[in-house]
């Protein structure tokens, strides 16, 4: 009878969240998409498994992608991964690792990342070339990068291939309500005119910032 | 390249948590689409609004048809990200049911296209 009761459990708390898990198919607090706008692929943060996924149009069953080695700071594996982006010229992803205080460019079809901004042994800080809990990054079309510097409250502008950035929203360490400020600041994204978006969580609001 | 460090508020009211359309409730994921529409995983609300033309006022692009927890089709919960394709169809990150939910351009519901989550 117990045997039958645990068994029971186990296939009743999977109806409810059959998604839960390790599985290629399964979650587990999926964050972060990003779509292929050549395929409609979907790549999807998996954030507590440590990965990033890709589900073609009409799968069952995602592919691995990146990560999947459970979390740490080695070239092989994520951390907490959460806003993600599609670099196309060089057909990669563009991963922000909330918990590795960096942003990795992992390459499709490659089994370790590159570092892009951050430390790549996982060193927060608040400096120029430090994040605090990166939640999101993205890319314009000339290759300069944005990420929300969360616990930072900032948003943080990089040319490509440098690894000094400068703030371009927010003050850093400064959790505010202002105009000029942010208080945990989750994703940013760009307009046609490349006026910022920044989705400033804890202030339940979503800023612009205009671009002259 | 610079952009003007004061910003406006294009969606929801600076510390004034929410569910009317003026309102946010821990906005999370936000993404624009190729008309400058913008779309926002209002997270504590379980939904995602939608706001155009500077107008303060959103609607729901995608809103909850059940309340019967996540194995209904239509439940949502704690969605932290969003993203929209060339087609103006809008896809939820449903982070609380561990799974991607799709709501294409014009449809009334949602269905799931990836993680097994009901």
């Amino acid at each position: 009878m117990k045997m039958n009761e645990s068994i029971l459990w186990i296939v009743v708390s999977n109806l409810f969240l059959g998604g839960l898990g390790t599985a290629y198919d399964q979650f587990q607090t999926p964050k972060g998409i990003a779509i292929d706008p050549r395929t409609g692929t979907m790549y999807i943060s998996d954030s507590v498994n440590h990965r990033v996924m890709a589900y073609a149009v009409n799968a069952i069953n995602g592919s691995l992608i990146a990560g999947g080695n459970g979390p740490g700071t080695n070239n092989t594996q994520l951390n907490l991964p959460e806003g993600l982006c599609l670099d196309l010229s060089s057909n990669s992803l563009l991963i922000a690792n909330y918990a590795s205080n960096n942003v990795v460019r992992w390459a499709l079809g490659a089994s370790s990342w590159t570092i892009v901004v951050g430390d790549p042994n996982g060193s927060s800080g608040s400096n120029s070339s430090l994040l605090n809990g990166p939640r999101d990054v993205i890319l314009d079309s000339a290759g300069n990068i944005y990420v929300t510097d969360s616990q930072n409250h900032r948003v943080q502008f990089f040319r490509p291939g440098t690894t000094s950035g400068t703030t371009i929203a927010g003050v850093v360490g400064v959790a505010g309500t202002a105009a000029h400020e942010l208080n945990q600041p989750y994703s940013v994204a760009l307009d046609s005119q490349l006026n910022l978006y920044v989705s400033d969580k804890n202030n339940h609001r979503v800023q612009k910032f205009f671009r002259y | 390249m610079q952009w003007n460090t004061t910003g406006i508020t294009v969606a929801g009211a600076t510390s004034m948590n929410g569910n009317t359309l003026t309102l946010l409730d821990n906005p999370s994921g936000i993404v624009l689409d190729s008309s400058n529409a913008l779309y926002i995983a209002d997270t504590i609300n379980n939904r995602i609004q939608k706001y155009v033309n500077g107008i303060l006022t959103g609607t729901t692009a995608v809103n909850q048809t059940s309340s019967a927890g996540c194995s209904a089709a239509g439940y949502m919960f704690a969605p932290l990200d969003v993203g929209v394709n060339s087609n103006f169809d809008v896809y939820v990150v449903d982070s609380g049911c561990e799974r991607v939910r799709l709501r294409p351009n014009g449809a009334t519901s949602s269905i799931t296209v990836a993680g097994q989550g009901k």
